[in-house]
């Protein structure tokens, strides 16, 4: 990629672990928390990230790193050289392969795109994340939300005769 | 083994249940299902209004209809005829059903006409909960309910050779519980009915749900000898007054050429068809404070949807009030089009309805619920909460006197044989053939 050489400002990232990373400051600005940070010039040496501990801060660096604009820091239309379509199929399939993983990860990525700001991140997790409640039963999605059924038994039974179609 | 996932934040989990759509309401209602803490939050303010922001006017769930009386099927039974579209499934008890003719639907209930029996019972249900609730039509005519809603009557009198007499009424608002399935008792008072507003003899209000505009219900009004419209009958709720509104069309139209439409930009739309050219004028407020139709577009059917006999006419069965949509039957099915953008989409296969009533989703006004009760929050947490943005008086309907004659004939003669239709519009429709 043309626009993404050398001669690009760095951002050192700090994971509550003490693990840092060093991110092109375009790729780090994909956060729209981090981007305020460096905008309002509160991040000279390095940002610490709390809360999100180092895998999975450099998972979200890697999606970052995957969805950072060809437009770059000098301002070319990069995308001119590639078909808008072809490149939003790549990233599709790349993302379906992103999110491929246990409940745990997909959960602390969701934080931490909520966290971070970065909304394509956001959409896709909560996306996957619909996909996995929409094909389960109720109970699933109980154990899956870590909530407790606290309705009695005689209500539920009504309230599920009562609305028999959403069960269906 | 995965390791143990974390419990999400509220906010996070909202975030999620914010993605599932609206078209497949049956995920809210399980989800709000998990728990009681999760019904309050789903069935919450908050996030009906952010569902709302997110994913804008409410989906269609289903629809009701009504035939045409000499196309209805002699096996009908009384029981209302709701389709769905989608997942969702009306609550129908099984028992009490008269004569039944769907007259109107708002804000998720169906105002319905119990037409066997005399005078005609008016009934408000719920397809939610399955709820009904009757109202005693007023002297005028006949029942109807209120709940949080209002129920308005609007009735033709013909009591006199020479005229006939527009009446309204609206039922006193009723805050009450209208959540438990089953029939209530007989309840409701109506307001006094407003000044009558005298029309020519030979006129009836065309059975169709009126459309709701700036605060105002408008009918088609067509007259009896040959069935076509002639004008526009309009309450308005907010002056209690009836009025006329002229047509844009200098001559009479076919009453199933035309529909009435609640336009995105809260005017009042007007289509018509002939042959399949159709023609949409919207009513606007002119700088002199006086409303006037203006022609908004033009539109060749048969660029948009698919026809395979063009001298088949089209008929218009419904529109969404709050959206360019309509419902138009073609030889080929159902068709919901949106008149603005063109987009359009095949709704069912082809049957003579007289109109097509949407069920839409929505959600109810904040502070209409009287609090506490799962039943309701449950309500406003599954397909309700798509939200809509309601008034705080949501009238439900009309009652169409019903008219005595020949309606049997109109079907088959405006509809299958464009020839009687007038010289004017014949003209007009060579004139676009050559283009």
């Amino acid at each position: 990629m043309a626009t993404r050489e050398a001669g690009k400002k760095m951002i050192m990232l700090k994971s509550p672990d003490g693990m840092e990373f060093e991110v092109e400051e375009a790729v780090a600005m994909e956060s729209q928390t981090i981007r305020k940070m460096i905008e309002d010039d509160c991040a000279d040496t390095a940002i610490l990230i709390p809360n999100i501990n180092s895998k999975i801060l450099s998972r979200v660096i890697e999606y970052c790193n995957k969805h950072v604009p060809t437009t770059g820091a000098t301002g070319a239309a990069a995308s001119d050289t590639v078909a808008p379509a072809a490149l939003a199929e790549d990233l599709k399939i790349w993302d379906a392969e992103f999110i491929k993983v246990n409940r745990a990860t997909r959960f602390n990525l969701i934080q931490a795109a909520s966290y971070l700001n970065i909304k394509g991140l956001l959409d896709l997790t909560s996306q996957t994340t619909i996909d996995t409640i929409s094909d389960n039963s109720l109970e699933e999605i109980r154990s899956f939300l870590s909530t407790k059924n606290d309705y009695l038994p005689e209500e539920e039974q009504t309230i599920r005769r009562e609305n028999q179609w959403a069960f269906q | 083994m995965s390791p143990p996932a974390p419990a999400l934040l509220d906010e996070l989990l909202e975030e999620i249940f914010l993605r599932l759509p609206p078209d497949e309401p049956e995920h809210l209602v399980r989800a709000s299902l998990s728990s009681k803490r999760w019904l309050g939050l789903l069935s919450g303010a908050r996030f009906r209004g952010r569902y709302r922001e997110l994913h804008g006017a409410p989906p269609m769930l289903g629809f009701l209809y009504f035939f045409h009386s000499n196309s209805r099927p002699e096996t009908e039974d009384n029981i209302p005829h709701f389709l769905p579209t989608t997942k969702f499934r009306a609550c129908i008890p099984d028992d009490d059903w008269l004569g039944y003719s769907a007259l109107d639907c708002r804000h998720g209930r169906v105002l319905i006409g119990e037409v066997a029996y005399t005078p005609m019972t008016l009934v408000v249900w719920d397809p939610m909960t399955g709820c009904r609730r009757e109202l005693e039509a007023p002297p005028l005519v006949d029942n109807t309910y209120g709940g949080p809603f209002q129920v308005v009557f609007v009735g033709l009198d013909h009591c006199h050779e020479d005229e006939c007499v527009a009446r309204a009424c609206v039922s006193l608002p009723v805050t009450s519980n209208h959540s438990k399935p089953g029939l209530q008792s007989p309840f409701d008072k109506w307001s006094k009915p407003c000044s009558a507003l005298h029309l020519d003899s030979d006129l009836y209000i065309y059975e169709a749900p009126p459309v709701f505009v700036q605060d105002a219900l408008h009918f088609k009004l067509c007259n009896c000898a040959e069935h076509r419209v002639v004008g526009i009958l309009k309450y308005d709720m907010s002056t209690n007054s009836l009025s006329l509104i002229d047509m844009p069309l200098a001559w009479s139209v076919n009453a199933n050429a035309s529909i009435l439409m609640a336009m995105e930009d809260d005017s009042l739309g007007f289509a018509h068809v002939y042959g399949l050219i159709l023609n949409l004028w919207s009513r606007h407020m002119g700088s002199d404070g006086v409303a006037s139709w203006t022609q908004r577009t033009v539109i060749n059917i048969k660029d948009i949807l698919p026809i395979r006999n063009p001298n088949k006419g089209l008929r218009l069965i419904g529109s969404v009030e709050g959206t360019d949509i309509i419902f138009v039957t073609t030889d080929l099915g159902i068709y919901k089009i949106n008149l603005k953008s063109l987009q359009w989409k095949r709704e069912w296969e082809r049957k003579k309805f007289r109109a097509f009533i949407p069920y839409m989703s929505f959600h109810n006004p904040q502070g209409l619920r009287n609090g506490g009760d799962k039943k309701n929050l449950l309500e406003g947490s599954s397909a309700e909460m798509r939200a809509h943005d309601a008034a705080s008086v949501a009238p439900i309907g009309q009652l169409p006197r019903i008219t005595q004659a020949g309606e049997d004939d109109l079907e088959s003669e405006s509809y299958e044989d464009p020839e009687s239709e007038s010289e004017s519009e014949e003209d007009l429709e060579s004139e676009s053939e050559e283009d």
